[in-house]
């Protein structure tokens, strides 16, 4: 199956003036793009800042994305720079192991702990964590191994349908399975 | 119409085969549910790879749809057409190429011709010097001539459509396969 082509057809939906199309592409993203800009920018309410900033520059640009490299290594390069700008704008370069408070200056372990994310929002993080692991570790063997396969271990439903010596069909239909068992307990959580 | 389930996990994966009916009916306006359930997959994955859910913690999506929810729709600026003056360069490109091409097949055959002479007596004033030569390569005088004419009106059609072109940088290949007998058997 081609490699990006749900990329491709939410972008051009967004360049038709779709923007709908553009949340579903946050909504598959935000996630990588977050991890991503955290290693730059450490505070947590500062990363999740850069990465909105960064999803907007993307939105605003996209109307001259040409498609000469795929979306999210667009995306990619956006909110790194978008991630290097605001340390600039901090005055300080990034380095490994950096940990920044808003006004630039390194900051403590718990000022870090305490600081962005309300305590709430930090044990709904952990709950979601830890429910996952669980759901996944009580899943049948066949499910589990197409999962990790799939996610983990980024292979192809031909490559899993190889590995599992199993029809492609097989393999789509556990990877679903998997996906509705460990969605039927994320769910509530991420409602609540 | 909801979308099948199933089908939307092969489109996070990327492996449906038709992509777009899929896409319509996931940004249909019943479509809710199915685009909660989108992000709720690429969450579990991302989970699984280790990845963090602060983002969906801290409401970001909603957050970005809400900051471009004032900006004008997008209208994606037309791909430039190929400018005039590089599409007319085009043919000129493939017709250098080509001469190119000509220009080292008559170089290698005059060094392959001087080379013969060395060998051998040089042509006297007078003398039928491509004729000698001609024999000397087991190439007969009229299979020379024949190639030279040829060559000849390649090289006059070129000059011609070089100047239709106005190309004045491009220098024809008259002196490396000009011979001076022409017209003579």
């Amino acid at each position: 199956m081609g490699e990006h082509l749900a990329d491709e057809e939410l972008v051009a939906r967004v360049q038709r003036g779709d923007k709908c199309a553009f949340d579903l592409l946050v909504l598959k993203y935000q996630h990588r793009i977050v991890k991503l800009v955290s290693r730059y920018v450490r505070n947590p309410a500062d990363a999740l800042d850069v990465t909105q900033e960064a999803f907007i520059k993307a939105y605003r640009a996209l109307g001259n994305f040409r498609g000469e490299s795929a979306f999210y290594t667009w995306l990619y390069r956006i909110a790194i720079n978008t991630a290097k700008n605001h340390l600039s704008a901090l005055g300080r370069r990034p380095r490994e192991g950096d940990v920044y408070g808003a006004d630039g200056e390194p900051i403590s372990l718990d000022e870090l702990q305490s600081d962005g994310d309300t305590p709430e929002k930090s044990l709904l993080v952990d709950e979601i964590k830890q429910t996952i692991l669980k759901t996944m570790a009580a899943l049948p063997e066949d499910l589990r191994t197409a999962i990790t396969l799939r996610e983990i271990e980024g292979l192809s439903y031909e490559e899993i349908a190889d590995a599992m010596d199993c029809p492609i069909g097989t393999v789509r239909s556990r990877i679903f399975r998997a996906r509705e068992a460990l969605d039927a307990q994320l769910k509530p959580l991420i409602e609540q | 119409m909801e979308l099948n389930q199933e089908q939307l996990s092969a489109l996070v994966d990327d492996e449906l085969e038709q992509v777009g009916p899929a896409i319509s009916r996931l940004l249909a306006a019943d479509g809710a549910a199915d685009r909660q359930r989108w992000a709720r997959y690429h969450l579990i994955g991302e989970l699984l790879r280790d990845g963090g859910a602060e983002a969906e913690a801290a409401g970001l999506g909603a957050r970005i749809s809400q900051a471009i929810a004032a900006d004008p729709p997008l209208i994606a600026a037309p791909k430039p057409a190929e400018a005039p003056a590089r599409r007319w360069l085009r043919p000129a490109h493939a017709l250098a190429a080509s001469l190119a091409a000509v220009g080292v097949f008559g170089v290698s055959q005059v060094v392959s011709l001087h080379r013969g002479a060395s060998e051998f007596p040089l042509a006297q004033p007078g003398s039928n010097y491509e004729g000698e030569q001609g024999d000397t390569l087991g190439v007969s005088a009229s299979e020379r001539a024949e190639q030279r004419r040829r060559l000849n009106s390649y090289i006059v059609n070129f000059n011609e459509q070089r100047d239709s072109l106005t190309l004045p940088k491009l220098h024809p290949y008259v002196r490396i396969v000009g011979f001076h007998n022409e017209g003579k058997p």
